[in-house]
């Protein structure tokens, strides 16, 4: 007996592996997605070593050494304050990305767990739950995250907690209704009658079969809240300068947009970037994981 | 006897599926023909390449991925792949017609069936539109649905009724060639009856000429004239009805009927052939079945085999029968 | 038909009365005493208390609510501005035209040249156009609005001198704020577009039409294209939504009065009864289109359409 569970589980290991291999397999195969997955990485890695890679302090204001244009000494370039641009976009790359992956975490944490009571109990309080999802995703998304963050008021950790909110209801609902596709499926039936337990089932037939759609969403989802943090930055709600996040970077570029362009272009295009890259890589995922292109 | 002469002819028909990662040889120099009125049946495992020749002879491939590497198919003499497309769509849907395997996804879902079937006769048919809506209303009868359905849609007929739509639309123009890709696989039993028995009223009726692409070998007994059996993409053996189910020669043709029950013997086990089909994307050299073949030499196994005459009109592309052993 | 949009509507009601408390709620969270917003830092306690009591803020939260939702539901009053005391209702009906103006062309922009886009690419797949045209959307995606709407800016008036960057007067004036917001719809929906006519033109019902002798053309405008649009309506209508984001940072980018500069430099102000009037306003905005947008799929999709008519369906579904 405990042989053939051993066995079993044995099974399901390499099983599990060898998907991932396929996976990862299939991802490779798509130029656009390593590029972006390679991006991605290099930009996460400055990020991490932005204190060894920065050439200046990036708070440190210089009044003589004001707007000055790329150089040898300053490669992007320095502020109205005479703060090294390039140093100044290292650290934000820091704070863009804490608050893109922090908030996309703090959603699918909430989300799944929601979801799945949603999903998997059904009746009165998936009723509940998804009525309550109808009410906040009637707000369109940035509308919500201006009124969060009136309530919350500016800063890093409260940024992440309205984007964070916001996206509770969208991955609760995408959890739900991927529940809701396995639960049609006739391997649970199969399950529930070798008398599995519905903890059992969730976790070991339900929830490796939603992974996808919310690995996909969740990596598109890092890009987008870095833009709506960036938009909410820019608007004097988000992150407050003198915080390099980029939104608050491109908030201070405004008043010298026509003098000093590249004030504006650098944070912006390091934004740019930084999202292609996980919508590629996102895109890229979402084509690797479908099973129905495995062919 | 004027009506014995070859209608369809398939020369050395070769078909790759090429995607980045791989190809698949799907079809590896298939050759057949076929005289007026007849009935062929293409019998072959899942994989075989049997859509696919059938969708190379009316044009309608995915392309890409896949793409015909070489070969020629000839309809009363004309070749087909020589045609523009504008020519081309005038023979789909009037000379050569298909019914496909899933009726579940063969319907357009926001058309009304009716539409689905006038589109086809308003192609073909120099005909008045209260005529074509006549036509199409007919057809639906003759298929045994009432003409007043003709304005709903496929997601309100059952299977076996939008199979019955998709044969009513590919016999609204009187076809010459009708190719019928699995037409009962995704049909209940009594249903299937119905279809195979409506096919074969046409058939008679309008002389139409038919490949039947099946993997039920029941199917084939009560529909064909002519058998050929595909595997791996190529024709293995093929012959008249009575040479295939009489006198099979190819180890694959008697392991298929191998892995039949049969009613009056009492057997315990099925006899199913060992192994699986070869990968296509690495197909043996020599004999495509030799890696599962009991009686595989070493000759199969290196050297390409021919298709050889066995008595007129039955091929087969075995060492076996002649004289290897 | 009559009775779906009917109950649709109704449906609408509880989602929309959420939305006010939910965004009332949000507001009595926040930090800080709006009569000492009003009155300034210079106010005695009693003012303040006397205030507070005039505003009815001294009542159960309860009893405020179900007075905020008798103001906006039955009076259409949204109260007034702390700062500068005049009818939010007023100041909405006049700012909300713009907003609605700037986030519907931008809407029909997307729709008129990213759908078209898609199909072609779609049609011409894995052409150096399909390349190309799918490079430049992802791109597009990828881009800040408002940094994107900054840029042209400074191409358009700055480096050029063509287009006014500010303000609001002539055509000229919205050219640059609605190509700045209609840039990202477009192309979402040409890369939604894409891949949904790449899904149809796979399908068998297409490999049917073709088999049936329909011309290459129709094949793709009379059996592809209405069977790919249907999803692209959902997508449209949810990315009308991130339009209207969009519109509320582009109209404080070009000076325009709208909703969107209202609410931004009411958060500012700390002016909580505009944050929550003009919210309100947007999502309400939102769900109608939401609302437009299940109907219109209802009127398209026989299969929708015949689950909500019930009745007349016959025989076994799929």
């Amino acid at each position: 007996m405990t042989d053939a569970i051993c066995l079993k589980t044995n099974q399901e290991t390499v099983k599990k592996k060898s998907q991932f291999l396929e996976v990862l397999k299939r991802l490779s195969y798509n130029k656009g997605a390593v590029f972006g997955g390679i991006l991605f990485l290099a930009v996460l890695l400055l990020a991490i070593f932005a204190p060894l890679i920065a050439p200046y302090d990036y708070a440190a204001i210089n009044i003589q050494d004001r707007f000055l244009s790329p150089c040898l000494s300053h490669l992007f370039g320095t502020d109205h304050m005479g703060r090294d641009i390039l140093s100044r976009v290292l650290f934000g790359a820091r704070y863009s990305l804490l608050i893109g992956i922090g908030s996309v975490i703090f959603s699918a944490f909430f989300g799944i767990i929601i979801g799945a009571i949603a999903g998997y109990y059904g009746g009165w309080a998936d009723n509940l739950i998804m009525r309550i999802c109808d009410v906040i995703q009637s707000i369109p998304g940035l509308i919500l995250n201006i009124a969060l963050a009136c309530v919350l008021g500016p800063g890093v950790f409260n940024t992440i907690l309205a984007l964070g909110f916001e996206g509770i209801a969208g991955t609760a609902r995408l959890m739900r209704s991927s529940i809701l596709n396995v639960r049609k499926m006739e391997y649970l039936d199969a399950a529930r009658t070798s008398n599995c337990s519905s903890y059992r089932i969730i976790l070991k037939h339900v929830f490796p079969n939603t992974f996808a759609p919310i690995l996909v969403q969740s990596t598109m989802g890092v890009g987008a809240r870095i833009m709506l943090a960036a938009s909410m930055s820019f608007i004097g709600i988000g992150v407050q300068p003198p915080t390099p996040e980029w939104g608050a970077m491109l908030a201070d570029s405004r008043d010298f947009l026509m003098k000093f362009p590249y004030m504006c272009l650098i944070p912006g295009i390091c934004i740019m970037l930084v999202v292609l890259a996980l919508n590629l890589l996102g895109d890229g995922l979402r084509d690797a994981l479908d099973p129905k292109l495995k062919k | 006897m004027s009506e014995k002469k070859v209608f369809l002819q398939v020369k050395d028909l070769n078909v790759e599926y090429v995607t980045k990662q791989e190809t698949v040889s799907a079809v590896n120099g298939v050759s057949f023909q076929l005289e007026k009125g007849k009935v062929l049946g293409l019998v072959g495992e899942t994989g075989a390449g049997k859509t696919t020749i059938a969708r190379s002879i009316l044009g309608v491939l995915q392309e890409p991925p896949a793409v015909l590497k070489k070969g020629e198919i000839l309809l009363d003499g004309r070749n087909l792949l020589k045609l523009t497309e504008e020519e081309m769509c005038s023979v789909r849907g009037e000379k050569i017609t298909m019914i496909f395997q899933d009726p579940m996804t063969s319907l357009n879902p926001v058309m009304s069936v009716g539409k689905q079937i006038a589109e086809v006769i308003a192609l073909h048919d120099k005909i008045s539109k209260s005529d074509i809506r006549k036509k199409a209303e007919d057809m639906l009868e003759t298929v045994g649905i009432p003409a007043e359905r003709y304005d709903e849609f496929p997601h309100q007929f059952s299977g076996g009724m939008k199979q019955r739509v998709v044969i009513a639309i590919a016999l609204a123009c009187n076809p010459q060639l009708l190719l019928a890709d699995e037409p009962t696989t995704a049909l209940d039993v009594t249903i299937q009856a119905q279809v195979l028995e409506l096919m074969q009223k046409l058939n008679q009726e309008n002389n139409t000429t038919t490949i039947l692409i099946t993997h039920d070998l029941g199917v084939v007994a009560q529909m064909c004239d002519e058998v050929a059996i595909v595997y791996a993409g190529e024709i293995v053996e093929s012959g008249t009805l009575e040479d295939i189910f009489e006198n099979p020669v190819h180890p694959y043709t008697i392991g298929l009927f191998g892995a039949l029950p049969k009613l009056n013997e009492d057997v315990e086990w099925l006899s199913p052939i060992d192994g699986m089909p070869p990968d296509p994307t690495n197909l043996p050299e020599g004999c495509k079945f030799s890696p599962r073949c009991p009686y595989a030499k070493e000759q199969c196994i290196c050297s390409r085999i021919e298709l050889k005459v066995i008595t007129p009109g039955h091929k087969c592309r075995c060492l076996l029968e002649q004289g290897g052993n | 038909m009559g009775k779906y949009i009917l109950k649709r509507i109704l449906l609408m009601i509880p989602v929309i009365l959420g939305v006010v408390v939910l965004v009332f709620t949000l507001m009595q969270l926040t930090p800080g005493d709006p009569a000492q917003v009003i009155l300034g830092t210079t106010a005695t306690d009693a003012q303040i208390h006397e205030l507070r009591q005039e505003m009815g803020l001294n009542d159960p939260y309860i009893v405020q609510l179900g007075r905020y939702m008798y103001d906006v539901f039955i009076r259409f009053d949204f109260g007034t501005s702390y700062i500068s005391n005049v009818s939010i209702t007023l100041e909405l009906a006049q700012r909300f035209p713009k907003t609605l103006i700037f986030a519907v062309s931008g809407m029909i922009l997307s729709l008129v040249i990213g759908i078209p886009l898609g199909v072609t690419a779609a049609v011409h797949q894995n052409s150096m156009a399909d390349y190309g045209s799918m490079t430049l959307a992802l791109i597009g995606t990828s881009l800040p609005g408002f940094w994107f709407a900054l840029v042209l800016i400074l191409f358009f008036n700055g480096k050029l001198g063509w287009l006014p960057a500010y303000g609001i007067g002539g055509l000229k004036f919205w050219i640059l704020p609605i190509a700045s917001t209609a840039f990202a719809g477009i192309t979402t929906m040409a890369r939604q577009m894409r891949s949904g006519m790449l899904e149809v033109i796979h399908s068998d019902y297409i490999t049917m039409a073709k088999a049936k002798g329909v011309k290459k053309r129709s094949v793709i405008y009379k059996h592809a294209l209405p069977n790919a649009l249907i999803p692209v309506i959902t997508v449209a209508s949810m990315s009308f939504g991130t339009s209207l984001g969009g519109t509320l940072i582009a109209e404080t980018i070009f000076a325009i009065p709208g909703v969107g500069v209202y609410i931004v430099n009411a958060v500012n102000n700390r002016d909580y009864p505009v944050v929550q009037g003009g919210v309100i306003l947007l999502a309400i905005t939102f769900s109608i289109i939401m609302l437009l947008t299940d109907l219109l799929i209802a009127a398209v999709d026989p299969r929708v359409k015949a689950q909500i008519t019930g009745g007349k369906k016959r025989g076994k579904k799929k």
